[in-house]
């Protein structure tokens, strides 16, 4: 019963890291940048929302959306800040696009968490936002002997719900087509009149947005944000990205459910602190096996 | 009033202990950055060199030299291990892989307490390392950086640097080399832990993640990865920039970010490579002042480093 209940946490938790990882996925898939400022995204979203719910006395979709909002401001921040002036500049090529979008994305992640950690010393001694609570956060449902809390369901929900537009975006408009070309190469999908650095503008609001629910949901769920909260979701969503494939949506969803449920079964027989580890393990264990994902493709070979 | 403005910008001597360190830690970051990979799988082996130091020394009384030539053989051999899964990834993907490997370790670290202290780390090492060992070291990692860049090794790193497949049509093994580099940096990595463990005289887990990897990338980043002086000034840099920024207290972390960016921006090989190219343009400029006849032989040298 209890490895039932813990499975169960464990998919909860996974539609957590789906919406994360979703965001991380598709910019790295389509804008071609690691996102390494994802993470604090996640966190300053929810840490937001809670701040504004607070003062002006929102509900929980209100809260969720302001959370969403800038979530995708500080995605289009990023793109304009650290992500465009590298794929414009012309003292750049496409040798040193990676590292140097990396390591700009560094520079965004010490600015935002600088900036974080000086809003919560101002504020007051903690570094710790408290959530209120509400209707959504002390509902349990139960069947049988294990009991789910009710922001579970609607975790999951949100989840596969947000995912699922993704993939129809992605997919089945003339906008994820777009998407798709920039994935298989920016030069080509720019010749044939892809805006790329509007496109990927895009993406990084939405992948922003994204996190900032997860973040909100998570805080909801935990009562609690710190600064902190979000770099275990954008180490793991690293572990969800490569298991599911790189720029796969439907391949994030599962790849976050598998992560999830791998941490049900570790924090069941090993205890909750070894998570990453064994989500990292079967990262190198997917490396080797199957380089390229679950349900990513094989890249194509430009030499 | 002008004694006083000296002092304040002339750093201490623990400021020039830490620089050194750095500066150590850079340099074990530079033969993975400098050929154009970004793999930053050496701070996994600075966090093996420095709990091996501690804890060698902690529970066996091991003293300095032992513990670096045992953290650096084995880290030898780890990142000639490492360097076989992580070979078929490049670009960002190995970036991800290899920010994965060093948090995998950190969460080695924090979880068997029994060798690695857990959260709390190891304390109570009996000896210790002072400025003139680290900057031995330093002068000695430097040296070598600067006879590597000026042989045939050096022009075959840059050769890959610009173009990995060209560099194989011109006879670079370039396999072999990416070999060597990723043994080079894990080696030198391990050594700059044992140093660093040496200096502090304890392990936390916390010092060696994701900070320590932003924090060291973002020196050699800075100081510049096409030229052997370039961890040597990113490291100075980044560690006397937020000393003098130490009265903003919380927002050193918001102006080193600003910084890096703003060399990412315009300075994308750093302040060495920006110093190349101003030099390259002056020498171009004064060389066609004296022989104007054969402008173009002489300006093509502005377009490569020095």
């Amino acid at each position: 019963v209890l490895l039932l209940q813990q499975l169960v946490n464990g998919v909860i938790v996974g539609g957590a890291y789906a919406l994360c990882a979703t965001g991380l996925s598709i910019t790295l898939g389509v804008a071609k940048v690691l996102n390494v400022a994802h993470g604090i995204t996640l966190t300053i979203a929810a840490i937001a929302g809670a701040e504004f719910a607070r003062r002006y006395d929102l509900g929980t979709i209100a809260f969720l959306a302001v959370g969403a909002l800038a979530g995708a401001c500080i995605g289009a921040a990023l793109e304009l800040l650290a992500y465009r002036p590298i794929r414009s500049s012309r003292r750049h090529d496409r040798h040193t696009f990676d590292s140097a979008t990396l390591v700009s994305g560094m520079a965004m992640l010490l600015i935002l968490s600088g900036g974080l950690r000086l809003f919560l010393n101002r504020k007051g001694a903690h570094d710790i936002v408290s959530f209120p609570s509400s209707g959504v956060t002390k509902h349990r449902l139960s069947a049988g002997s294990i009991s789910v809390p009710l922001i579970g369901v609607v975790i999951l929900v949100t989840a596969a719900v947000l995912v699922g537009a993704t993939w129809w975006l992605v997919e089945r408009t003339q906008w994820g087509r777009a998407c798709r070309a920039m994935a298989l190469d920016h030069e080509a999908a720019r010749m044939i009149g892809i805006n790329v650095d509007l496109m990927s503008a895009l993406l990084l609001a939405l992948s922003g947005a994204m996190a900032g629910v997860a973040g909100g949901l998570v805080g909801l769920a935990y009562r609690a944000v710190d600064g902190t909260t979000g770099d275990q979701y954008l180490l793991l969503g690293f572990a969800v990205v490569v298991l599911g494939g790189i720029g796969s949506v439907p391949g994030a969803f599962i790849g976050a459910l598998l992560v999830g449920l791998v941490q049900g079964l570790t924090a069941y027989w090993l205890g909750s602190q070894w998570v990453q580890l064994v989500a990292f393990v079967f990262l190198f264990a997917m490396l080797v096996v199957r380089p390229h994902g679950l349900l990513g493709t094989a890249p194509i070979d430009r030499a | 009033m002008t004694l006083a403005a000296i002092a304040a910008i002339l750093p201490s001597q623990t400021v020039v202990e830490i620089f050194l360190i750095n500066a150590l830690l850079a340099y074990s970051a530079y033969p993975a950055l400098s050929s154009g990979s970004s793999s930053f799988t050496f701070v996994a082996f600075v966090a093996f060199g420095a709990y091996t130091a501690a804890i060698a020394n902690v529970d066996h009384g091991i003293g300095l030299v032992p513990a670096v030539l045992i953290a650096c053989a084995v880290s030898a051999l780890g990142g000639a291990a490492l360097h076989y899964p992580l070979k078929r990834l490049s670009g960002i993907y190995l970036g991800l892989v290899s920010i994965a490997v060093v948090a995998t370790v950190q969460s080695i670290l924090v979880n068997f307490y029994s060798l690695t202290g857990g959260p709390a780390g190891r304390a109570g090492m009996t000896d210790y390392v002072g400025a003139w060992q680290l900057l031995a070291a330093l002068v000695f990692v430097a040296a070598v950086f600067m006879v590597i860049q000026r042989r045939h090794t050096g022009l075959a790193i840059r050769a890959v640097r610009a173009d990995p497949a060209g560099a194989a049509t011109n006879g670079v093994h370039v396999e072999r080399l990416y070999l060597k580099l990723a043994v080079a940096s894990a080696v030198l990595a391990a050594f700059a832990g044992v140093m660093r463990a040496y200096y502090f005289g304890f392990v936390v887990p916390d010092d060696y993640g994701f900070p320590l990897l932003v924090a060291v990338v973002s020196m050699v980043v800075i100081g510049g990865t096409t030229h052997w002086t370039g961890p040597l000034i990113g490291a100075a840099v980044m560690t006397m920039v937020p000393e003098w920024l130490r009265p903003l207290g919380n927002w050193r972390d918001v102006i080193r970010g600003v910084i890096l960016l703003v060399v990412v921006w315009w300075m994308p090989q750093g302040i060495t490579g920006a110093i190349g190219r101003v030099r390259g343009r002056w020498v171009a400029r004064r060389s066609l002042a004296v022989a104007p006849a054969e402008p173009a032989r002489i300006a093509a040298p502005s377009a490569v480093r020095p």
